[in-house]
């Protein structure tokens, strides 16, 4: 009926349609590539490997839908972290919902991540640099988690987290400053995350 | 400004080791099995749906000649009767209470065209759908120009967007035309539309797999619902979509109830022929839910299910009968029939129920074919009663049935299951019976729990409670201004204020006095979807708004205002009118009164102008009054 229900609606849909807007391999490979490590960082930001999974999978799940709209196949990987930023912030944010921590999974994760390193002395280093992030205040981790793991660029977090660019780069500095002082035998790394699908200004 | 520079950070490697150590530590094999599971879900719909067959919206069958009449009689009457308080409001205000030749001539159209694809086959929908944009912008034009209501239009692109569901097209999706109807429907608050336009919303995303968001879609029809407060032709057909969604979530009893209510609609407003259909549906998903209760276990719940439908079932065929002149095909009563044999299967019903479920065309009617089978394993002729079942699986394959009636359908009935299912299997069946019926009923509870949610949500939030004195936008005007400010800004929280002026508004204004009207409703709208509930938007003057930020510093309330700014301008023309806005956003100090705060706002949205509009400013130190703090957060933001 016109105008009326949704009763007359549906009819059922042609198989085969819509095969031609994903590359399922594409989609495979990149998964097998970055979800750990997606899962890993966006557990250091929520602080549970539940809630990280959860959004890794929902970010996949858009990817593939979107895998049409992506003009640029090379680009889905900063694409993935970004969205699992927003996602994962959205989730941090969402007004009326009361975030669940749930201390057993964070602390299983932590003591898992302890355990996945070869040595006691890897171990140890694991956990002084959680004991590191966790010094810090949440504006100033969060912050420096989205900079330097998830590759954003300070104007999108200082969107995102709704404050002014300049806010941004003065937690970004004191967050670097407090992690060279609370690590001063260890700066100057050799591998810098942040240049691995970020921009550098 | 000059720009420092400063070397690159870089991520200590202690850090990195913690990143590898937690990429080695979530690497969990099931748990990434179970994802790929559900991103090649997402991937295939098609596959999806035959994972879930719950996620499909229903087909119902095209052909019903008679039916489609009434349709159009129906449709007729609300093009001219302007039905919910929302739509006499917005028509008075557009001054377009009669929709002119041209817009009936729109209407019979889109009718024309949404009965084509209704009954035709998918190429003739295919050409349908792609002539549809054009007509689509057609009623755009005819909207503008005020030869077509808001409702007509919102009936249009509704129209719209079922062809293009219906059509299925890989490049013609329907989500941008439902967006656009929601925020139609928001802009001139036409409420029983956007119920309607929600329950097309959920239809859609149900069809795309998304279950939860289809529930969110059901749920804000039905709280829409629940808020009109008249019975109308418009509420009745927004009911009806409702019932259909949740029918489509396979939630029987829920979508019983909304039938009940959509009947109980359109009895009120006299349309006997809808009123009797919605009752036959109501049977039907009673059916459903009683033969689904019958085969989790609970005999006797389903057995009084059978027996409420069946008295039910008895008023449905009263009215039927009693008027001679119902437009109503047969096929539609068939499931009364099947309530009343199921209530009490004996042989005197075998005759009428032949008669009924002879041919397949409608869903009730498998529902008597099932009744009839039923009565005849009763009477003792099982032979005859599987021959049947096996014919109406086959011949069910081209409905797209509610996960109930599948079920129903694949286990038959207790007496034929007894006899021709091996143990094993009967085991296993009814342990995942079982299993559905808790999934089942946590779906229930999803519901209830966020129903319950959204009617707190909208008790508690301030916008809610304030009266609407502002006819054309909806919102409050500044006679409660200043209590709003007093009991949002209280003593040691932060808290902003912003004034949005409209740039140029005398410009529109010049093209038509109706342009400005859309233009302030649109700007309305935008600011209540770009704030959160906890703020306040009152229409200070004509072109003026303010925004009340409670618990919001300054820069946070400027970064809510550029996003504002911008969506402002970015509205499309046929709403925004390349309208652009000027902000002035002030925190609000401690012991400042109203006045002062309104003039300090008022001085910083004259600057935002002054600098060419489009644009958030902040006060200038000069723009303080000297009885406050100088200097604080003085500095000037300028986006746009």
């Amino acid at each position: 009926m016109l105008f009326g229900g949704s009763r007359l609606m549906s009819a059922a849909p042609e198989p085969g349609q819509g095969d031609a807007n994903y590359d399922w391999t594409k989609i495979l490979e990149l998964y097998q590539a970055q979800r750990n490590k997606l899962v890993g960082r966006v557990a250091l930001l929520m602080g549970s490997r539940r809630d990280a999974e959860d959004v890794a999978q929902e970010t996949f799940i858009k990817l593939a839908r979107h895998w049409r709209t992506l003009r640029n196949p090379e680009a889905a990987v900063p694409w993935l972290y970004r969205t699992a930023a927003n996602e994962a912030l959205n989730r941090l944010t969402r007004k009326y919902e009361i975030p669940v921590v749930d201390a057993a999974d964070r602390q299983g994760m932590w003591e898992q991540a302890s355990s996945a390193v070869g040595s006691p002395e890897q171990a140890l280093e694991v956990q002084h640099a959680l004991s590191v992030l966790d010094a810090l205040p949440a504006g100033q981790r969060e912050a420096y988690l989205l900079r330097h793991f998830f590759g954003l660029c300070t104007d999108d977090i200082a969107a995102r987290l709704g404050c002014s660019r300049a806010a941004i780069h003065t937690r970004l500095s004191r967050a670097e400053k407090t992690i060279t002082r609370l690590l001063s035998a260890e700066g100057g790394a050799d591998w810098d995350c942040g240049q691995a699908h970020g921009r550098t200004s | 400004m000059t720009k420092r520079h400063r070397p690159p950070h870089r991520v200590p490697r202690v850090l990195c080791e913690l990143d590898r150590a937690l990429t080695a530590a979530v690497a969990d094999p099931e748990r990434t099995q179970t994802e790929l599971a559900a991103i090649h879900a997402a991937l295939t719909t098609e596959q999806a749906s035959e994972l879930s067959a719950i996620t499909r919206p229903k087909m119902i069958l095209a052909g019903r000649g008679r039916r489609s009449e009434s349709c159009e009689q129906m449709d007729q009457a609300s093009v001219t009767v302007p039905c919910t308080p929302d739509d006499r409001s917005a028509d008075a205000s557009m001054d377009v209470s009669q929709t002119s030749e041209r817009g009936n001539a729109l209407l019979d159209e889109g009718r024309r065209q949404l009965k084509e694809a209704c009954t035709g086959s998918q190429a003739q929908r295919h050409r349908t759908a792609r002539g549809v944009s054009d007509f689509l912008n057609d009623a755009m034009h005819a909207l503008q120009d005020g030869h077509l209501d808001p409702a007509g239009y919102a009936r249009i692109l509704r129209a719209g967007g079922l062809i293009y569901h219906m059509a299925r097209l890989p490049e013609l999706t329907p989500e941008p035309l439902v967006i656009d109807l929601l925020a139609h429907t928001v802009q001139y608050g036409l409420a029983a539309h956007n119920a309607a336009a929600q329950a097309l919303r959920g239809t859609i995303v149900l069809f795309n797999g998304s279950i939860s968001e289809a529930l969110d879609a059901a749920v804000d029809a039905m709280i829409t619902i629940e808020l009109l407060d008249e019975h109308a032709m418009e509420r009745a057909l927004a009911t009806c979509d409702t019932a259909a969604l949740l029918d489509s979530l396979s939630l029987p009893e829920i979508a019983a109830d909304m039938y009940r209510q959509a009947a109980t609609e359109f009895a009120a407003i006299d349309m006997p022929d809808y009123q009797v259909m919605m009752l036959a549906d109501q049977v039907r998903t009673q059916l459903e839910h009683g033969l689904w209760l019958e085969r989790t276990g609970q005999v006797e719940a389903g057995a009084a299910q059978f027996t409420t439908a069946a008295e039910l079932a008895k008023h449905a065929l009263r009215i039927w009968q009693a008027s001679a002149d119902l437009n109503i095909d047969e096929a539609f009563v068939a499931s009364c029939y099947a309530a009343i044999a199921l209530a009490n299967p004996t042989n005197d019903h075998e005759g009428i129920l032949r008669q009924h479920a002879d041919r397949i065309a409608v869903v009730g009617q498998i529902v008597a074919r099932l009744a009839l089978i039923r009565v005849l394993a009763a009477t003792g002729r099982p032979g005859e009663a599987i021959h049947m079942l096996t014919d109406l699986r086959a011949t069910s394959q081209r409905f797209q049935l509610s996960l109930p009636l599948q079920l129903a359908l694949a286990r038959g009935i207790p007496e034929l299951r007894q006899a021709h299912e091996p143990s094993s299997d009967a085991s296993y069946l009814s342990l995942l019976e079982a299993q559905l019926w808790v999934v089942h009923q946590a779906r229930i509870s999803t519901l209830q729990a966020r129903l319950e949610h959204e009617r707190l949500r909208r008790s508690r939030s301030p916008r809610g409670a304030l009266p609407v004195n502002d006819p054309v936008t909806g919102l409050p005007n500044r006679t409660v201004l200043t209590e709003l400010f007093n009991s949002l800004c209280r003593p040691a929280r932060p808290a902003a204020l912003a004034m949005v002026d409209l740039d140029n508004l005398a410009e529109i204004n010049q093209h038509s006095c109706a342009y400005g009207e859309t233009v302030l409703r649109a700007i309305a709208v935008t600011i209540c979807q770009t704030v959160t509930p906890d703020d306040a938007v009152i229409r200070y003057g004509a072109d003026e708004f303010i925004v009340l930020l409670p618990n919001r510093v300054l820069h946070a309330a400027v970064t809510l205002m550029r996003d504002l700014v911008i969506r402002v301008a970015n509205l499309p023309y046929s709403r925004g009118h390349g309208a652009t806005i000027s902000v002035g956003v002030i925190d609000i100090h401690e012991e400042e009164g109203c006045d002062w705060a309104l003039a300090r706002a008022e001085d910083a949205t004259r600057l935002a102008r002054a600098r060419g509009g489009n644009q958030v400013t902040t006060p200038t130190p000069r723009a303080l009054p000297r009885s406050t703090r100088a200097g604080s957060d003085d500095q000037t933001e300028t986006s746009g």
